[in-house]
This record gives structure tokens, sequence and C-alpha cells, in this order.
């Protein structure tokens, strides 16, 4: 093995600062203070790349006997070209068979060992993953392995496979949500595998198993993969079966950039669902910041990101026009945006978006209070704890920060950057990143009584489609 | 939050990636697992006030964190007749405003201090939990006192509530293809008594018509520390969390006597069917639903193992026949007490349920035959000692995946549930024994008894005809 570098991510205290919560009537009686904060230490990570190119991170974690074994493969939908879901097609196939054995006997090798064996795929890696007793950490990289490296392909297994897609592609586009958001991505990532979230059924009828093949020669490879070994195992015995399982994979392709820059396409669409009770909202659009970004990412929870978020109180907490809105930074390999998304009850479809158009336009105008910021800070550092509280969530949080070409040491920065936030970063974000004027709406609900409500809006009136 | 798909708070699975504005979540779908004996066992202490609040504490300093948890022994099971939905609508009325806390303040206060909060109502109970920094669990066990000592709820607030409640609906059920199905389904059919056998999240109508006396008598009756059980897990010294819960909970006085309502159903014998015609749904579905044995008897740890060989995880043998060899469908979900909660959170009847979506090319009756041959095979043929062993190991593997997530909210509810129902925390130390003490004899001879064809109700879903462009109906 070459570069073997070791990084500790220790010792960086969390200190969860103390909040005074303003009380409103002078009889009510204050919480009890927080008391002094605890430390928080992030485990250690080990990491080392085998000879073809193949990354590994290993990292000893947690109290039970288990382990956590995850393959990122940067591969997936940004490798169908013209071919949409022929990478999810291929990833299915894969689970099918592998190594000479059947799905069924996979299946039954993963459970004996306590935990199954799955694999998806995604628009910029396809995951396979498992999670086993630490004794069996080393068969279960093998069995993994094989999944990746040797998938049998068989060829009856291609109609049941492709049965299964299709009945996926016509639920999904049955539900409000997934035509939202396809119609959002279209919009923003107009002639990218971002912006193709569904292929037509006569598209995915005619996938071969030769191109299912090919797809996975092309784009499944060492070089490409970086395996995250998380939990209680035997470390020499791992790194052994590492060796044993993937050293002789071909190296493989670098993973396939394909950059999108924002291009500002504004965009109102509608979708006639008629009758139903909701309209279902995407608002959003490109943003053009650097990954892991924290300054946005702080504005992102004040404005909707988090249940106490100005927009969740409004149209919520205040007007109960909806459920479980939401607002997130969608970050990509190739480009990223912010999306704020509700399902709002069809009467309210216009009252709904003038209202979170409010609160992006307060959020430009003036900085949050002191109050508000300290909260973030304190929210966002409590959740850096909670989100790597289990194995599979620091495997997940590895594996999404490495995509990124960030890597674990965002981790030891984090708390710092987060604490250095002031009301005046939020009011920034708001305004670089979320310029009225390039806003993307799209709407998905009862047209024939939400068109008037759109008309009424200012910012949507002059844009509405015919 | 309600149904498992959504989140009412800020729930776990959405706030750390919206937050932490990492990519896609590349979470792992495990069933982890573990060796018999291989985990020290769960430190459990247990204690009653006065007031008859129970109180269960379990140190574990591995993270700087605790989760606190309060379940109240009342769940939608009995909610009153002409309020369907009124439980869950009650959860929204506890984040509300209380004495010391305002209108959304609760949630504030958690979020501000860097945690995260959730509520769900269940069959036998509902439930409030928060994952807070260890330096402010004084804090919450003083806020979650605040909200049991009383409410302050305005019809302002009520109607707010009453919007959002109407709008999860929405969401959830009335503009969803299989929207409800089989979850809100299958009890409706399946059971007898009212209590097991309406609709859970609510008539629209009837959930408009609650008023604040509904409320005031509501949380009378069943908010009272004596229906009640406080759970602190994590970085904590159980004395002090001791000395903190008499200090805010020691004076919440003692509620009326509960009296316990019947809700026993009979037993059944004779299938049920109902055909559904969902108008928003592409493909054809088929859901099932049997009886389980009563709770604390040997078959109905053998109804685990039975649910454990049959369809819970990728080796299952209704996964291996109607998924990987007949490709009816991409996979086939179901449980005990699926999928609003697991086989140890609930008090009495309960359905092991299972469903699957599958193509119009095949007859439902087709794939009923198949399950009718695997659930005759079970009846028949004593299961083997290799299948047997990977079946404990997955109910192992379930009970570690519980027990070992450092945000403990799995373990809380266990913790939860069996001081409520059983007046034993202590029983999460001896699940495992439960489950290896089930023989092949006693699987074969529960499955005659409780997989009788006689014993289960079928709903079978079929899309509208293509030229039928009709809403979905209601629930």
């Amino acid at each position: 093995m070459k570069n073997l570098k070791k990084l500790a991510l220790c010792a960086s205290a969390v200190a969860f600062a103390s909040l005074a919560v303003p009380l409103a009537a002078q009889d009510r009686e204050a919480p009890p203070a927080p008391s002094e904060a605890r430390p928080f230490t992030l485990p250690e990570v080990t990491s080392y790349e085998l000879p073809n190119g193949l990354h590994v991170t290993l990292v000893p974690y947690g109290k039970t006997p288990q382990v956590s074994i995850l393959a990122s493969v940067r591969t997936g939908n940004i490798d169908d070209g013209a071919d949409i879901w022929l990478s999810d097609l291929t990833g299915s196939m894969m689970q099918k068979s592998a190594g000479g054995r059947t799905a069924s006997e996979i299946a039954e090798a993963a459970a004996s060992m306590g935990g199954s064996l799955s694999l998806g795929v995604g628009l910029d890696s396809a995951t396979a993953s498992t999670g086993v007793l630490g004794e069996y950490a080393a068969d279960a990289v093998k069995l993994l392995a094989d999944l990746l490296i040797n998938p049998d392909f068989p060829e009856d297994e291609l109609e049941k496979v492709r049965s299964d897609l299709a009945r996926n592609l016509s639920v999904a586009k049955s539900q409000p949500g997934a035509i939202a958001s396809e119609a959002f991505s279209s919009v923003l990532y107009p002639d990218h595998p971002y912006g193709h979230a569904y292929p037509t059924e006569e598209q995915l009828a005619g996938y071969s198993l030769d191109q299912v093949k090919a797809f996975h020669a092309a784009n499944f490879g060492a070089q490409r993969t970086h395996l995250y070994v998380v939990g209680r195992f035997d470390e020499a015995a791992v790194r052994q079966s590492i060796a044993d399982s993937f050293g002789d994979w071909a190296e493989g392709p670098a993973p396939t950039q394909l950059p999108t820059a924002p291009d500002d396409a504004a965009a109102v669409v509608l979708i006639d669902r008629p009758g139903a009770p909701q309209s279902t909202l995407r608002i959003g659009q490109r943003v053009d910041i650097p990954a892991g970004d924290i300054e946005m990412a702080a504005m992102n929870t004040l404005l909707g990101g988090y249940f106490s978020s100005r927009i969740t109180r409004n149209i919520r907490e205040d007007k109960g026009y909806t459920y479980s809105p939401g607002s997130g930074i969608a970050q990509r390999v190739q480009g990223k945006h912010w999306v704020q998304n509700a399902d709002v009850t069809a009467e309210a479809t216009g009252a709904s978006i003038t209202e979170i158009i409010k609160e992006i336009r307060r959020m430009q105008a003036e900085d949050p209070s002191a109050a508000e910021v300290q909260g973030i800070k304190n929210y966002m550092n409590g959740i850096f704890v909670i989100s790597l509280a289990s194995r599979g969530g620091v495997a997940g949080q590895l594996a999404g920060l490495d995509q990124l070409g960030l890597g674990p040491q965002f981790l030891n920065s984090y708390v710092t950057k987060v604490s250095a936030l002031s009301g005046e970063d939020f009011r920034e974000a708001a305004v670089n990143n979320l310029p009225l004027e390039d806003m993307t709406y799209v709407i998905v609900g009862p047209l024939d009584s939400v068109r008037a409500q759109l008309e009424e809006v200012p910012e949507l009136s002059g844009k509405l489609p015919d | 939050m309600f149904n498992k798909n959504r989140w009412k708070f800020t729930g776990l699975l959405v706030a750390p990636l919206v937050a932490l504005a990492l990519p896609q979540a590349v979470q792992s779908k495990e069933t982890a697992p573990a060796t018999a004996g291989a985990v020290a066992a769960v430190p459990v202490e247990y204690h009653t006030l006065e007031n008859g609040l129970k109180v269960v504490i379990s140190e574990d300093h591995s993270l700087p964190t605790t989760t606190i948890g309060v379940y109240y022994g009342i769940g939608f099971r009995l909610e009153p007749q002409g309020r369907t939905g009124f439980a869950h609508l009650f959860e929204h009325m506890m984040f509300q405003g209380s004495k010391n806390l305002g209108k959304a303040e609760f949630i504030g206060l958690v979020n501000a201090n860097g945690g995260v909060l959730n509520g769900s109502t269940r069959f036998d109970f509902t439930n409030y939990f928060e994952v807070v920094p260890s330096n402010t669990t004084e804090t919450f066990i003083w806020a979650e006192a605040d909200r049991m000592r009383g409410l302050d709820i305005t019809q302002d607030n009520l109607s707010n509530q009453q919007g959002v409640v109407k709008n999860e609906v929405k969401v959830n059920v009335l503009n969803q293809p299989y929207g409800g199905f089989p979850w809100l389904d299958l009890p409706q059919l399946a059971n007898e008594n009212w209590s097991n056998a309406h609709n859970f999240y609510g008539d629209l109508a009837e959930l408009d018509a609650a008023t604040l006396e509904d409320v005031d008598a509501f949380f009378k009756k069943y908010y009272a520390p004596n229906n009640a059980v406080l759970v602190v897990a994590g970085d904590v010294d159980p004395t002090q969390v001791m000395a903190w819960t008499e200090k805010y909970f020691g004076s919440i006085p003692h509620g009326p006597a509960i009296e316990p309502e019947d809700i026993s159903e009979p037993r059944q014998t004779a299938e049920k069917r109902l055909a559904k015609t969902d108008p928003l749904a592409p493909q054809p579905a088929l859901a099932w639903a049997y009886h389980v044995p009563p709770k604390g008897t040997p078959e109905w740890a053998a109804m685990r193992l039975i649910d454990l060989i049959m369809i819970d995880g990728r080796d299952s043998r209704l996964t291996k026949l109607l998924v990987n060899e007949k490709g009816y469908a991409g996979g086939v979900q179901g449980g005990i007490n699926w999928p609003l909660g697991n086989e140890y959170n609930y008090n009495g009847p309960m359905l092991w349920s299972g469903f699957l979506i599958h193509g119009a090319e095949h007859d439902h009756e087709e794939i009923l035959a198949d399950l009718d041959a695997v659930v005759t095979d079970l009846q028949t043929n004593l299961v083997g000692e290799e299948e047997l062993d990977r079946a404990r190991t997955k109910a192992r593997a379930a009970l570690y995946n519980m027990l070992g997530d450092g945000n403990r909210i799995g373990l809380v509810d266990l913790l939860a549930s069996f001081a409520l129902f059983d007046g034993n925390p202590g029983r999460v130390n001896s699940l495992e024994q439960e489950i290896s003490a089930v023989t092949p004899e006693l699987i074969r001879k529960t499955a005659r008894e409780y997989l009788r064809s006689t014993n289960r109700s079928i709903i079978t879903l079929s899309p509208a005809p293509k030229d039928a462009g009709e809403q979905g109906e209601g629930e």
C-alpha cells in the first residue's frame, strides 16, 4: 500500500454555549441554565490506498461488537449519458448475482453474519453497504467486493429487474413530490444528468444486457472506489481481506468530470394535478458556493432548514398552511442548488409562496438577532455530534465529505467555523446566493383554483406559462 | 410524527444533512448483529415517584448527549368515538404552550441548545423525546415537567394545529398514491372492536370538530404522572437525575385512576377481503394481515421468529420467493406492528402484516397462492437449524442496533415500553433469552393456529381505469 496517512481527529471539544431564552411574561419561571459543556472527541480515522488506487478508511468506533462497511464508487447517473437510468439498471442487476451466488444466497450469507448487503445508485456515486457482527468484518469485505467486482449478470434476471424499475418509474411519476422535483431539476440542470430524473418507458424497455455489462466494465473500478470500515473489528485481518479482495481489481477510470455552472435560468413551471387537495412546491435556484460553505448552511438553517426556522414557523406554526416544509442545500459534485420544499393546502398556494418570498427578503434585508445567531450555532454544533453518533452516520458523513473533496479534516475545523459566524454572514449569504430574480418556482397542484392565486403574487404574475 | 415516512419536527434523518450541508444521504441500510453475551447489559435504574410517575435512567457516557423521553399511556386506540384522530391532534397540542413555555418555545429551547426532538402517536402511547447536549439535561427535565403540569392552549393555537394536521393527512394520505395503504386500511378491516378498527389519522370533519374542552378533558384524563414514564438515557449521573426529577415532577398531582377499557378482539374465524380502488395508483398492490398471539405467551415469541423467517430481511422466505424467484415485485415489506412500531412497543391486539406493489401482469390470486404455499410449508415442516440460527442472529442484530445507537432513541423506546406495559424496563436485558427459547415445534404450532387463512385479512388494491380522472378517495 502506498501513501499511508494517519489522520487523528481528536480533542475537538464542542462547546455547547448556553442560551438565555427570552421570556415574555414576567411571572414565568426561567429554564434552569445549562451546566458546563462536556467535551466531544471525534473518532480516529486511518486512511490508505492500495496500489490500484482504491482508497480505504478505517475507523475504530462504538461500544457494540458490530461493524459497518460501506463502499462508495464514483459512478451513477453522472455516467448515464443519454441512457437515463442505465446506471440504476446496472446496480440492480449487480445485486441479482455476484461471485456465483444468487441474490438469495448473498442475502443468506449476509444474514448469517447478522446483516444485509445492498447497493444503491445515486447521481454521483453508487454505494454498497453492509453491517455485520465485528468478527465477520473480513468475510463481509469479501462479500461486498464480489458484488462490486464480480457480478454475474445472468440473462434471465434482466426482465425481472427491468419490470421492477418500470414499476418504480410509474409510481414515482404518480407522486406529486417526485413530479415536482423532476420538473425543478430539469430547469436547474438543463442538458445535464442531474436534470434527467426519469427515463421514458420506451427508453427503459430498450436497454440490453450488453449495455449493462458495458456500463459496469466502463465505470466500476478501484480508482473510483473508497471503502469505509467503521466499528469494532480486527484491523490486521480487515486490511488483509481488503488487499486480497480488492487488490487485483483493475484501476479503471478516474471519476467523471461534468461540471455545470449556474446560468440563472429562472422559470415558473405549473403542472396540473386536478382535484388535488394540496399544491406541491419547489422554490429555489442554483448556488455558486464552495463545497461545505458554512455561511450558506447557517443561513439555510435559519431560513427553512430546521423546525425552528423562519419559514416553518411562519407557514406552519403561524398560518397552518402545511405540515412538513423544509429547505436544504443540495451539494452535488458537479453543481449545487438551494431549494425550499412544501406541500401546502391548495387554497393557500399563493399565500404560502408570498410568505416564503417575504422571509427570503427579510433575511436579505437585515441581520438576524444575536439570539438567533447563537441559537443556530448551538444547533449546528449539536447536530454535528448527533450526526456522528452511529457507525452508519460516521461512514456516511466521511463518504460525503470525500466525495466533495473536503475530506475528514473538514470535521476538525467545523465547530471553529460555526462558532465564528456573525449575523452579517447570514444576510450576505442570502443576498449573494438567493437573488429573487433568479428564483425558479415549480407548482404541482389543481391549477383551476391555483392559477388565479398565482396571478396575485407579483413575483410570479408576469411569468406564468400559458 | 405519525407516518414513518414523513417528519413533523426536525427529525434526526433530516436535520443532520440539512444542517451540515452535506450531499446525498449515503446511509447504509443495514441490520447489524452480535453474538450472545457479547454486549454488556444495559444499565437500568427504575423508580416510581409518589405521584405514580415511572422513572427509568440508563447511564452511558459514550457521547456528551442525553436522550429524554416522556411516554404517556394513551394511544390512538383509546381516543373518543366521534373524535377520530384526536390522540394525534393532541400530540401537537403538547408543543403549543405550557405555563412557562409559550407556543413554539419548547421546540425553540431544544433547537437553540443544540438538540433535536420529535413526538409520535402510536397504538398504546404518545411519546415526546429530545436528544440534547448532556449539560442541558436539567433544562429539559424541567421543560418536560412544565408541560406535564399543565397546558396553556388558545383557540388560535388549536385552530392552527387543526390546519397543520389536516395538511399532514393530505400530504401522507389524500394526495399520494397508496396513501394510507395498507397501514391505515388493514386495522380497519381486520379488527372488530372500534378501538382497533377506526381511522387513526382521523376524519377531516372530526378533526375540525375538536374543541378546547376536548383538549382539556383529554389532558386531565390521560396526561397525569401516574399514566406516564420518564426515561433519561445518556451522559448523566443517575442520582442527580433523580434529584432533578423529584424537584420538577414530584409536586405534579396524581391524576384520577384510569379505568381499563376493553380493547380485546374476538378470535377471527373467517377470512376477510376488501377490494380497494386507488385512482392515484399506477400499479396494483396486495396486502395481508394476521392477528398475532397475545403478548407474553410462548407463541408470541414464536411469532417474532415467524416474522423474521417469513418477511424480515432480504433472506426471508417471502423475499426469496415473491421477489427473487417470481419477480412479482422489487421488494416485500411488513412485520409485527408494522410500519408504526415494532414487536415490543404496543400493548393489546396486534397484526402481523405484509404488502407489495406488483405488476398488472400478475393476478392477485396468483401471488396469494404463493403466499399460501409458504405458509403451508411453515405449518407442515419444521424449520431447519440453519434457518432458525439465522433468524435468531437477525433478531439479535436488530436488538443491538437499537441498543448500540449513540442517539439512544430505540433504547429509550424499549425502556419506556417495558416500564409502561410490563412494569419491568430491565426486560431489555432478557430479550435474547426470550427469542432463543423458541423451538421449531413451537414455530410450527404457532403457524398452524395464527397463520390460518381464517385468521387473515386481505386487501387488493387496483388502480382506477385509465379514463377515470377523479382525485383519490378520502380516508
